[in-house]
């Protein structure tokens, strides 16, 4: 009857202010958020999609841009199954940096991740990076490029959904058991719920 | 104004350390006599502290006003009051114990529980009323001569909200700090043309508290004063620059001081003085030890809060670096932010690392209830509100 259902972790990175929280608020609520706060230490959403034959329950993983706060972005890509790599097409900073990512991934990531170039705001004017120099690059490394426009929404369910075929069909989280058998398990350890809360009491304090 | 008075009553809080020293040293017998009997040594030490102070300051002054003659050489001003920073560490050896008490909190945790215990119940300490705190905001009467004790103990239980701007600025040493500028600084600092400094704060000044409509201005016309304040700092400490994160501390700083020149000067109090500033430093060196000394309390008192966000896949850098990166202000009820804003004002890290333990210790069991985007809500945000609501303030740090 019910498909079945795998959870991946996905991660967005890309310089600031390319609009990776647009992106991901627009592919998980359909909206487009005009008014959220920039990101700080990352934000955490999730959205299902549904392929033929199974279900990708994906853990988007959404982080802070902003150069310093590249050690934090390590922790959020550490297990992740896929990245999409944002950029900014009115801003050819953002489409080097967006390479620097790409570099970063594959040395420190997992070795199957897969990686997806995303070129935003192409509803604006006054491109700086075109669509032949992103696919070219892409090209190069063998990875698939989009071009989007989170604010006018195109483009952008689409790349969650090419991503969602590519991905292997079982779940790829590190996720343990779920919370039912943890709870069983904690309830036989300590013989009722109550305990679970006395275990941990800091006897220091 | 009062710049000597005032230089006393904001360097006041930091030899509280050397109280806590001597109290944990004698804890055995920690009685009130005890107490009493240190806090007379206590005061000798701190006499002491003054004087290198007023030594070492002076030196300071004269270095920095030679450098802010350098055409605003900032980076040599920043860089100037980091070595004077640097020296008053050296020639004061009484601070030294403030660093090892930081480092082994894990093993002291109970001392500093006892000791706060022994504070709060001590019946010599009642909170200051809001006549005197008038009188120390006109100056007839001196913040030096209150002791830190009992400062901490009137923030924890609750300043009168129409004053916290100004108290802050109190605390914060802003008019001595503005009168040793000079009054020029402030609007040169905002003025410094840096391009780069100037799109990345421009970005934040709409996405910064933006349901309360707070910071819309055109930053052009010079009229934000979001942008003005985080620009100065930008300027003043180009090591840094502009960091995500500090936007929340210039917010909520504007919120509650009118002046933006004063605030900007607490934002340098905090950030410079108090060296919070290395929170922001390429990858955020401070942030990484302090979610080390995080995980290292979450492995000796609550090893199954840690598992269960292990099996979570929840690492610490996302559940806390918020807290730690925005003093809790991200995401948070204004009045609530602003509390914890204040005794983190005096307090440090230790508050925010004590804090988030005892919610953990308080709520561990619905940790362990909670699983994904609730999991991560509940840490970053429904656990404090939870916590401040159901417990005094005061309780939330006797962990």
């Amino acid at each position: 009857m019910g498909k079945t259902v795998c959870s991946h972790k996905i991660v967005i990175l890309g310089d600031m202010g390319v609009g990776k929280t647009c992106l991901s608020i627009r592919y998980s609520y359909g909206k487009f958020s005009s008014t959220h706060e920039a990101t700080i230490g990352g934000c955490f959403l999730t959205k299902d999609e549904e392929l033929d034959d199974h279900v990708v329950k994906y853990e988007i993983w959404d982080t802070a841009g902003q150069e310093r706060y590249h050690s934090l972005a390590q922790m959020y890509y550490k297990n992740a199954i896929a990245a999409c790599v944002v950029f900014d097409v009115t801003n050819r900073e953002s489409f080097e940096k967006c390479q620097q990512w790409v570099s970063e991934l594959h040395e420190k990531a997992l070795p199957e991740i897969l990686i997806t170039i995303v070129g935003n705001k192409i509803d604006l004017d006054g491109h700086q990076v075109t669509r032949e120099e992103a696919e070219g690059y892409c090209k190069k490394l063998n990875l698939q490029y989009y071009e989007v426009s989170a604010k006018q929404n195109i483009g952008v369910d689409k790349v969650f959904r090419e991503i969602a075929k590519r991905l292997p069909a079982e779940s790829t989280n590190r996720k343990k058991n779920t919370l039912k058998e943890k709870k069983k398990d904690q309830d036989t350890k300590t013989g009722g719920a109550g305990g679970a809360a006395g275990a941990g009491q800091c006897t220091s304090c | 104004m009062r710049p000597k008075e005032t230089k006393g009553a904001v360097e006041s809080p930091q030899p509280q350390k050397p109280i806590k020293r001597i109290l944990l040293r004698s804890r055995q017998g920690s009685q009130i006599d005890e107490f009493l009997k240190s806090f007379e040594q206590t005061e000798k030490l701190r006499d002491k502290i003054k004087q290198q102070e007023t030594a070492s300051e002076y030196v300071s002054q004269t270095s920095e006003r030679k450098s802010m003659r350098r055409r605003f050489n900032l980076f040599a001003s920043a860089s100037k009051m980091d070595q004077s920073s640097e020296r008053d560490d050296v020639s004061q050896q009484s601070r030294k114990p403030t660093i090892d008490i930081r480092q082994q909190l894990a093993k002291k945790i109970t001392y500093s529980s006892e000791l706060d215990k022994l504070l709060l119940s001590s019946s010599s300490l009642t909170a200051i009323n809001l006549d005197e705190w008038l009188a120390l905001l006109r100056g007839e009467k001196l913040l030096s001569l209150i002791s830190p004790e009992r400062l901490r103990y009137s923030i924890i239980r609750g300043i009168p909200t129409k004053l916290r701007g100004p108290i802050w600025c109190l605390i914060s040493n802003v008019a001595e700090e503005k009168a040793k500028h000079g009054k020029k600084v402030y609007r040169n600092l905002v003025e410094i043309q840096d391009s780069e400094e100037e799109y990345k704060i421009s970005k934040d000044l709409k996405r910064t508290i933006p349901e309360q409509r707070l910071f819309q201005e055109d930053y052009k016309l010079g009229k934000n004063r979001l942008y003005n304040v985080l620009k100065a700092y930008a300027s003043f400490d180009n090591e840094i620059g502009y960091a995500q994160g500090v936007n929340y501390l210039a917010a909520i700083l504007l919120i509650h001081i009118q002046s933006e020149e004063d605030a900007f000067w607490c934002l340098v109090y905090l950030l410079h003085k108090k060296n919070w500033r290395m929170v922001y430093d390429n990858n955020t060196p401070k942030l990484m030890n302090l979610l080390s000394v995080v995980r290292g309390k979450l492995l000796s008192h609550f090893p199954h809060v840690l598992s269960h966000l292990e099996d979570q896949d929840l690492s610490l850098e996302a559940a806390f670096s918020p807290m730690f990166l925005t003093i809790s202000i991200y995401h948070m009820p204004l009045d609530l932010a602003a509390r914890i804003f204040e005794v983190f004002l005096i307090e440090g890290e230790t508050f925010l690392i004590r804090f988030l333990m005892k919610m953990i210790e308080l709520k561990q069991s619905k940790i362990l209830s909670l699983t994904e985007h609730e999991l991560l809500e509940y840490l970053r945000q429904g656990i404090v509100i939870e916590c401040i609501g159901e417990q005094t303030f005061e309780s939330l740090l006797d962990y």
